[in-house]
């Protein structure tokens, strides 16, 4: 990786994520313990589970900050091609929130992330930093190759007091910056950035219900442009424009067009909320639509080359194409306390819907001296990509003192479906599967000033049912044979997983400290499909604080 | 500065959501694609052909049998028809960008012509019906003796590391008859590589009646002092040794019968074997060598039917035998249709046949050896042989199918002979 994120702009962003935790000591009577982190976050349900950040004002959450480092790895060949089989890199985190002023009215969260992280043996990626975000327009090569991605991302979310005593006013900004180089040829640095604007605005009526609304807007553009260093090869590559469905084309020393993207996604969207509270229980009820376009362009090469011996990259941008894309979903979050206190339950139930049109176009040249660019003369919509989800998820947390929980318990069921159409030749993959999980953690009084944190989990995925239909073209490519088909054994696998965690903390190092480092490992292993994949371990080990 | 950010926010803020809605609108346009049905004509034209491509068809000239390929190389489909007594080719595929390739051959008043051509590039995107291509989607093809000439075999890439002093072509007596080289002109066609973004032509040059050069290579002699006899070829190199002294990986073409030296580096030169000509050569010349796109290039063997002189002022004329592109700068030799012996087309890649550059009636097709320096030759595939053992070639003016890549290039590989004239004989 040649380019890194500036120092100086990491350090000003960091400096307004702090900006966004409140000052002062807290007003619990314990110290904040990454339990606690966990617990607030749990009981904020309009701040966690939806867009309205005015809504945070009703979660009344306490005051917590948190931030850590950690180192984390992966490995196995449970996995699609382009994530990488021994992956490992690092990141910080902090995140806090709480009510500011002197009679603390108004709220303000703020959330900062950095991550540095090697993807090696990646294979069928040559463009995007993110190859698994549903974008089928994009270059594919074979080449086992390392990447090694970088970026941080923060949002803030802040509310208002309550203004005559029914309206809240709330806003979310979010940026995103990233980049990321893959190491071998062809070798593409990629530049990403995402800025995202959520207001919002909530009525309460009476101490009891409310009703919310959000507008949510992101622009996110992602750059790359791909180099050859061997310039003994020009290596092969397949322009992707849905699964099963490519061009092969190669790069040439200086960087065809067809190594460049330039990927510009718009997306506009919103979301309504109900809100019900009451002494013991709490609901919220939302619902969001959102429309995403995003165009994938090759981008003007910079620097054609003059030489007479190698294919000149000559060509203006044209669109290697759009998806369109509605998601809408329906959430409903509660939390239920006993009489005492000493108990709350939590549900969840969402439900998702996505559907994305892959749009294809029919370009020409216009040659005409005063203009020498492609036009577009038509275009349709090829294919078509579905995913519809419901998910519920409920636990029950034994509440310990301040804001930790003495213990937790809780499962979650999930049913997902992904379909995907290419409409001529049609060709057809549907895939149904059910995840279940289940898992409990122990918050363990180790000492007056420690605690130890201990989870475990199980859980797996089955298979519900699985069909491909391919009458493209490349049936026998290995494009298709090593990448799209074992992408659909994949994503169709049914397969088990578990996982252990144990997080030790001790208060008081700091003042309204508590200093923590804990470790996590997670195993999946595949139950079908055993001749393609094995199992994946997840390792992560973190030191942090919270406050 | 507070200020500045301020009016900098509230003018990106809105200008993002103008461009928003706008992607939006034309993604929101998007309709589901749905399958055409079309019909193109094949038209035989023997005269000239405008910038349209319209030309006046020959109605006395067949054209029924003739296979067409609607195929598109973005997508790697081939949707195939044949041509009816009318010569409509009528298919059902998706809206999308075409080339459209007829080939076969037929007879008139007695004699076999081939009827090779293709039009690339051409969006198909609604419904065309048997009426409106019998006005408007027309393919005019240009028939094609067939001759007895063929360049058999070219090793254009190179070999690792970068080595390309051993590019050499290879040009061959396929025929049954004497052919004398006298003024054929090995030319190396424009544009130099393979591009989706054809030259721009003034319109007074029609469409494909002709073919530009970039440097022509004349052939010595006085009209009869080159003969090739069938089943003899003659061998033309960039520089002819033993390449082995310089790179193992390459090979020996020392005996080939001329050089195309440029002039410059003498000690590239081979004072046993003879120098070809350069009569033309159009944009900048580089005299180191005359070295042709590793990624290929296209070539055809042109008769003028003269001698031709470098620089001949009353010669090369703009316009008449040389000409520009409609911005361009250099002026490239303008080689008319009928003199075009044989050609062939080389691209980066097999995918690459929607960047194919020269027209149909010189090469309906195109080969690749599909990679850079890898040492490989492009050949024409042997059908048989003669009863002098000599070989007969594929030749049906389509490289795409009448080509094959070899493991490694050579000299005569097939039992080829060697003119009478040849230097090696005599050296």
């Amino acid at each position: 990786m040649t380019k890194y994120i500036g120092l100086k702009s990491v350090c000003c962003l960091l400096f307004a994520a702090g900006a966004a935790f409140p000052a002062g000591a807290q007003d619990g009577d314990a110290l904040n313990t990454p339990a606690s982190v966990e617990r607030i976050k749990a009981g904020g349900l309009w701040l966690t589970h939806t867009n309205n950040a005015a809504g945070a004002i009703l979660d009344n959450a306490s005051y917590y900050a948190n931030a850590a480092f950690d180192y984390h790895m992966s490995n196995g060949t449970f996995k699609q091609a382009q994530s990488g089989k021994r992956n490992n890199g690092f990141g910080f985190s902090t995140d806090g929130g709480g009510f500011l002023g002197d009679d603390k009215k108004f709220y303000v969260w703020g959330e900062f992330n950095y991550s540095r992280d090697k993807i090696r043996e990646a294979q069928y990626n040559a463009s995007l930093i993110d190859p698994l975000r549903r974008m089928p327009f994009y270059i594919a090569d074979t080449s086992k190759s390392k990447w090694i991605n970088q970026g941080f991302d923060m949002r803030v979310k802040a509310a208002t007091h309550l203004i005559r005593n029914k309206l809240l006013l709330g806003f979310e900004g979010r940026y995103e910056v990233g980049n990321g180089a893959k190491q071998k040829d062809p070798r593409p640095e990629v530049e990403l950035s995402r800025v995202e604007v959520i207001p919002s605005l909530l009525f309460r009526f009476g101490k009891r219900h409310s009703i919310g609304a959000d507008f949510d807007y992101y622009s996110r553009r992602e750059r790359g442009e791909a180099s050859v260093t061997n310039l003994r090869n020009n290596p092969s590559i397949w322009m992707m424009v849905a699964p099963g469905f490519f061009k092969q084309g190669s790069i040439d020393p200086n960087g065809s067009p067809s190594g460049l993207g330039d990927y510009n996604a718009n997306s506009m969207g919103g979301g309504l909320q109900y809100g019900y509270t009451a002494e013991r229980i709490r609901i919220v009820l939302s619902g969001n639509y959102a429309r995403t376009v995003e165009d994938a362009k090759t981008a003007d090469h910079p620097n054609p080359s003059p030489t007479t011996t190698t294919a000149q990259s000559t060509e203006r941008p044209y669109f290697l194409g759009t998806t369109r894309k509605d998601a809408f979903d329906v959430n409903l979050n509660a939390k239920f306390d006993n009489a005492s206190g000493s108990h709350s339950w939590y549900v969840n139930l969402s439900y998702r819907d996505d559907d994305m049109d892959g749009i294809e176009y029919i370009q020409s040249f216009d040659n005409a001296p005063d203009v020498q660019e492609y036009v577009v003369d038509f275009k349709t919509v090829r294919s078509n990509y579905t995913q519809q989800s419901a998910k519920g998820e409920v636990s029950l947390m034994r509440n310990g003192s301040g804001n930790d929980y003495r213990w937790t318990v809780g499962a979650d069921a999930e049913y997902v479906k992904d379909g995907y159409i290419y409409y001529i030749p049609r060709s057809t993959q549907d895939v149904e599967s059910l995840r279940l999980n289940a898992y409990a953690k122990k918050n363990f009084r180790t000492g007056d000033l420690s605690r130890l944190l201990v989870g475990l989990k199980v859980g797996g995925s089955k298979n519900l049912s699985a069909e491909m239909d391919y009458n493209g073209y490349h049936a026998e490519e290995q494009c298709f044979t090593d990448f799209t088909l074992k992408d659909f054994y994949y994503l169709s696998s049914s397969y088990v997983h578990a996982g252990a965690s144990v997080t030790y903390s001790h208060l008081g190092i700091l003042k309204n400290t508590a200093v923590y480092t804990g470790a996590a490992f997670d195993i999946y292993k595949m139950c079908t499909h055993k001749d393609l994949f094995d199992q994946r371990i997840f390792m992560q080990f973190n030191l942090g604080m919270t406050f | 500065m507070k200020k500045h950010i301020f009016c900098l926010i509230s003018l990106i803020l809105p200008m993002s959501g103008f461009v928003s809605c706008e992607m939006m609108e034309e993604a929101g346009d998007a309709k589901k694609v749905e399958p055409i049905t079309v019909s193109y004509k094949v038209n035989a034209v023997t005269g000239f052909v405008d910038a349209n491509g319209n030309g006046a068809p020959d109605p006395s000239f067949p054209t029924e049998g003739l296979q067409v390929n609607f195929v598109n190389y973005n997508e790697g489909s081939v949707f195939e028809s044949v041509a009816d007594a009318e010569g409509i080719a009528t298919t059902t595929l998706p809206p999308g960008v075409y080339t459209i390739n007829v080939f076969g051959s037929v007879e008139n008043e007695g004699e076999t012509y081939y009827l090779n051509g293709a039009q690339t590039n051409i969006p198909l995107i609604k419904n065309i019906s048997r009426e409106e291509a019998a006005v408007g989607s027309t393919i005019n093809l240009r028939p094609a003796k067939v001759g007895p000439l063929c360049i058999k075999e070219v090793y254009y890439c190179g070999i690792a590391p970068f080595y390309f002093r051993d590019q050499t072509y290879e040009i061959y007596n396929n025929g049954d008859e004497v052919y004398y080289l006298d003024h054929l002109c090995f030319t190396q066609l424009y544009p130099n590589v393979a591009t989706a973004v054809l030259p721009s032509w003034p319109t007074s040059e029609g469409k494909d009646n002709f073919v530009y050069g970039i440097t022509l290579w004349q052939f010595p002699g006085n009209g009869t002092d080159y003969p090739l006899a069938p089943g003899e070829s003659v061998v033309v190199v960039q520089e002819a040794r033993d390449h082995r002294e310089n790179n193992p990986g390459s090979f020996d073409n020392s005996m080939a019968e001329f050089e195309v030296w440029a002039g410059g580096k003498p000690e590239r030169d081979n004072p046993n074997v003879p120098n070809l000509e350069y009569v033309y050569w159009g944009g900048s010349i580089n005299t180191f060598q005359w070295l042709t796109s590793v990624f290929g290039a296209a070539f055809c063997l042109y008769q003028p039917g003269q001698k031709l002189t470098f620089n001949d002022n009353s010669y090369w004329i703009l316009g008449e035998t040389t000409q520009k592109e409609v911005t361009g700068t250099y002026e490239w030799a303008k080689i008319p249709a009928d003199k075009v012996m044989d050609g062939v087309e080389f691209l980066p890649t097999m995918a690459d046949l929607n960047m194919k550059r020269i027209p149909g009636f010189v090469d309906a097709g195109g080969f690749s050896v599909g990679a850079t320096y890898i040492g490989k030759p492009a050949a024409r595939k042997m059908t048989g042989r003669r009863d002098d053992g000599t070989p007969l070639y594929q030749d049906t003016n389509n490289s795409t199918e009448d080509f094959e890549m070899l493991d490694s290039p050579a000299i005569r590989r097939n039992g080829e002979k060697v003119p009478s004239w040849s230097p090696s004989l005599h050296n």
